[in-house]
């Protein structure tokens, strides 16, 4: 798929939740109510990646209290919506 | 020393042998006959470790009957604060190993002088000193501590062996210290972090701070997996390959379930303390396949909103006095005289002189200058033709 089509399809994506990070959760259950299979949006994501549009990445999440570490959360960053 | 002595004699007597000095000799432990000779002796921990093994001793027994009388640097107070930073330098920038013939080795590597004279202060603050002279290691000097503290160390939790296997978590006393770790911050990014200032296509001064930490997933992968990572790595003749250069989801997510476990401590003690921030998530950006076949995973965490930069500098800022402490100083500075509107042409050139008056690179003079001042008696690091060596081995890596 072109870099330009891929942008466009992910920037939608973005657009609908008004944010510049989205869970995995939410990217995937977006494009599959659009009608895409799983395998589809997995590949889609990896040629966004690929294609720096989006980065992958993760937030850790724990106890306040303890600030012990109780796992992650895969997000994904639209990349050049960055404030500065 | 009776005790120590009949074992001795015990033994020579076994093998049909008398004279106790040439049998000690022979076993490379003539350091324990003046020992049993005089009653008292300094003796190091490698010969009592020798000594132990040789005769089936065990050295709690030698404790319990009050035979080391004075042990140097012991015991180590695990919960101290210089031990904590000395764990977090260690963390990040320090070694610990096993040798053949010795009982652990503690070194900490770095160009700047500055550093290690941190380093050298939090060991004097546990009771330590490290050697005299520094020694020049491939890219940076390195100053060698007491082997007692890379035992304790070893003890607190961070294990001999590659950080990047051993995955260490932070020490727990930071998740209780906000001060320790601050101080931990503070090092981080100083030693394992890096700064730059740029302008944007739009004409804005753009500030960004980050570090970063490598993990070994080797054992998070399938063979097919690993087999994945080796194809691309020869396909695109290089060890080291971005993260983007992968096409399999379910290596990808294999690979971000598995952060290195200090790094996600760090992020998420980061947006306890501070919350409601907008804190960045951690990126893996690159994979690396070692000559010995070993994958790791490095990771990286970027801050460049404006609120999080001023958080990061006002709070944290990096260890004061050090090369890069200096150079973020300068580019912060610059950056909140421009920030936040459309530069014109002349501050743009100002922002460029900023930046090649304060370059990433540390200088020949800074490192001869700082050992010259911090580290009087070690002579054979002011070698300035080697100190060039060294920074320059950096360059053309």
């Amino acid at each position: 798929m072109e870099r330009k089509r891929v942008k466009s399809l992910m920037e939608q994506a973005y657009d609908h939740f008004g944010k510049v990070v989205l869970y995995e959760e939410q990217l995937f259950k977006y494009f599959m109510a659009k009608g895409m299979s799983r395998d589809e949006v997995k590949e889609l994501v990896v040629n966004a990646i690929g294609k720096k549009i989006i980065l992958i990445g993760v937030k850790p999440i724990g106890r306040e209290d303890t600030m012990e570490v109780l796992g992650t959360v895969t997000v994904f960053r639209l990349v050049g919506r960055d404030e500065y | 020393m009776a005790f120590v002595r009949d074992i001795i004699v015990h033994e020579m007597a076994r093998l049909g042998i008398t004279g106790m000095q040439e049998f000690l000799n022979k076993r490379g432990l003539a350091r324990v006959y003046p020992w049993i000779k005089e009653g008292k002796s300094i003796v190091s921990v490698r010969i009592l470790k020798n000594f132990c093994q040789r005769f089936h001793v065990d050295p709690n027994e030698l404790e319990k009957k009050g035979i080391i009388q004075s042990p140097k640097l012991y015991p180590v107070n695990m919960s101290s604060s210089d031990f904590v930073r000395l764990k977090s330098h260690v963390l990040n920038e320090g070694r610990i190993s096993v040798k053949k013939k010795s009982v652990g080795t503690l070194s900490y590597v770095n160009q700047d002088p500055v550093l290690l004279r941190y380093f050298a202060n939090v060991i004097k603050g546990l009771g330590g000193s490290i050697r005299k002279e520094l020694t020049f290691e491939g890219y940076g000097l390195a100053a060698y501590a007491n082997p007692v503290l890379a035992r304790a160390l070893d003890f607190s939790g961070l294990p001999f062996g590659r950080k990047t296997r051993t995955n260490p978590p932070l020490d727990s006393l930071l998740r209780q210290n906000p001060e320790l770790f601050r101080y931990h911050i503070q090092a981080t990014l100083v030693e394992e972090g890096w700064t730059s200032l740029t302008i944007s296509p739009y004409r804005r001064a753009c500030l960004y701070i980050a570090w970063g930490r490598s993990v070994d997933i080797m054992a998070q992968l399938s063979s097919e997996q690993v087999n994945t990572i080796k194809n691309i790595t020869e396909i695109l003749r290089k060890r080291k390959i971005a993260i983007g250069n992968i096409k399999d989801y379910d290596l990808l997510n294999n690979i971000i379930k598995n952060p290195p476990l200090l790094f996600n401590q760090e992020l998420f003690i980061l947006s306890s303390t501070h919350k409601k921030k907008g804190w960045p998530e951690g990126h893996p950006t690159k994979i690396h396949l070692s000559k010995k076949g070993r994958i790791t995973a490095f990771w990286e965490i970027h801050f460049t909103r404006p609120n999080l930069i001023d958080l990061i500098h006002d709070e944290y800022g990096m260890l004061p006095g050090t090369w890069k402490a200096r150079r973020f100083e300068k580019l912060y500075e610059a950056y909140r005289k421009f920030r936040g509107r459309r530069l014109t042409d002349d501050e743009i050139l100002e922002i460029r002189r900023v930046k090649d008056e304060n370059p990433p690179e540390i200088s020949v003079e800074w490192v001869s200058e700082k050992v010259q001042e911090l580290f009087p008696e070690a002579e054979g690091a002011r070698n300035l033709e080697k100190i060039r060596r060294m920074l320059g081995w950096k360059e053309s890596e």
